[in-house]
């Protein structure tokens, strides 16, 4: 028994699997090599190599009491590639697809940058690639969540998994991956909502459940249908005339990144604000006052389900950490061309372990443009 | 026994796979009966070390894509 999984995030697959008790091999295809367009698929595979059987387990006596000549039976095992000759490979290649998902599978966190030079390299020559567009958004995604992000890298992976749709609108595993970081569905689907139940049952067996670097949320958690607020009126801006002094250091780095990248008209979307302390000049939150606050100004004729966010303090007084926030959109039902959504974030920040604690703004624009139907 | 085991395993999750994964569309023509089963070698999820499906050649193999949303 073997599995191959599609995911852009493998620990939650070790997490089902650490819940259900489950212990046979998995393969990880977050790059989509195999090429299937929808999951599960079941394969009973013979000892040549050779599927017998496809759907389900019906033909499981019937597979295992098949017989077969025995030749070319001898098991190949996997060797990991030689990562300089595979680098020099794509360096110097112009169009060499497979080099390429070698090398950001195998080389890592090192090669990604130059796996997304070459994706975009290959896609210089054939743009109408749904695969590589995929692939691109992937490692794109990946080097989001690591270390060595750099602006815009969730932009981009959304813009290319759009693309490799566009080409492709059957293909469920690429529309899966927007969806899940998109708007939430008009018929929420629970893409991780087993993911409390399985924590909560590990922890009652007596066992720490697998970390996840990178919580579900948003989409990923089945919820009510959206529910815009329109021009609501019960909150107002909490600093309208824009008094408060502005972050000019650079305490904090915001992005703002919107799911899908394009919105036809009357079309909902997702805005993923991210808010990191500069670790280059030791920033850091304060805790003892009021929590970060987003402050959404849609443009006319738009609508969003929240105008102000907070995220709430945690408990010890100052912290490093990433805060995430979320909101949702709704275009107009005559949207065309390109708008800009604005808005600020208020917080209170502290330069290093022993400077001033400071209370700061920065302004934040996001540009919404029009799908055009390719 | 243990093939035994492993087929507990992967009907409890296919059950709870099938809830998650909702309907899919029509399959895929891919992987037909009859096809040879390409060699993928991919990244294993325990510690991320090449697997090759070649790796079981000889055995007969169970083989479930799929994914945990």
């Amino acid at each position: 028994m073997v599995g191959i999984v599609q995911e852009q995030h493998p620990d939650r697959t070790r997490l089902f699997m650490q819940w259900k008790q489950m212990g046979w091999p998995i393969m990880v295809d977050s790059l989509n090599l195999l090429g299937v367009e929808v999951v599960p698929i079941t394969l009973l595979i013979d000892e040549q190599g050779i599927i017998r059987f496809r759907g389900n387990l019906e033909s499981l006596d019937e597979f295992l009491a098949l017989k077969t000549d025995g030749t070319d039976t001898k098991p190949q095992p996997a060797t990991r590639p030689d990562l300089e000759k595979l680098a020099a490979s794509v360096r110097s290649s112009k169009d060499e697809h497979s080099d390429v998902d070698a090398l950001f599978l195998w080389g890592g966190q090192p090669e990604l940058d130059l796996a997304i030079a070459s994706y975009q390299r290959a896609l210089e020559i054939d743009p109408r690639h749904g695969p590589t567009h995929f692939r691109l958004g992937v490692a794109y995604r990946q080097r989001y969540d690591s270390d060595t992000r750099r602006p815009d890298d969730f932009q981009r992976a959304v813009e290319h998994w759009g693309i490799a749709l566009d080409i492709n609108p059957n293909q469920y595993i690429w529309r899966r991956r927007i969806q899940q970081y998109g708007p939430r569905l008009d018929k929420p689907y629970p893409f991780y909502d087993w993911v409390e139940t399985a924590r909560q049952e590990i922890i009652a067996r007596g066992e720490t459940p697998v970390a996840l670097p990178v919580e579900p949320r948003g989409a990923e958690i089945a919820s009510p249908s959206k529910h815009f607020a329109g021009d609501s009126t019960d909150v107002s801006s909490p600093d309208p005339d824009g008094r408060i002094r502005r972050d000019e250091k650079g305490f904090i780095q915001a992005e703002l990144t919107l799911v899908p990248s394009k919105l036809a008209a009357g079309a909902s979307g997702r805005v993923h604000a991210v808010f990191r302390p500069n670790a280059g000049i030791k920033a850091h939150w304060n805790n003892e006052v009021d929590d970060l606050m987003f402050w959404i100004e849609p443009p006319p004729g738009w609508q969003v389900d929240h105008r102000r966010l907070s995220f709430p303090n945690p408990p010890q007084l100052v912290s490093s950490e990433e805060r995430r926030l979320e909101l949702e959109i709704q275009s107009p039902k005559d949207f065309e061309g390109s708008v800009t959504l604005r808005g600020y974030a208020l917080y209170y920040v502290c330069e290093d372990v022993r400077g001033s604690c400071l209370y700061r703004r920065q302004d934040l624009e996001l540009s919404l443009d029009a799908y055009d139907t390719p | 026994m243990k093939l035994h085991r492993y087929l507990t395993h992967f009907a409890i999750a296919s059950a709870t796979m099938m809830v998650a994964a909702g309907p899919v569309e029509a399959a895929t023509p891919k992987f037909r009966v009859g096809d040879r089963f390409p060699d993928l070698t991919l990244p294993s999820l325990e510690d991320g070390e090449p697997v090759s499906l070649g790796v079981f050649r000889g055995r007969k193999l169970v083989l479930h894509v799929w994914a945990s949303w």
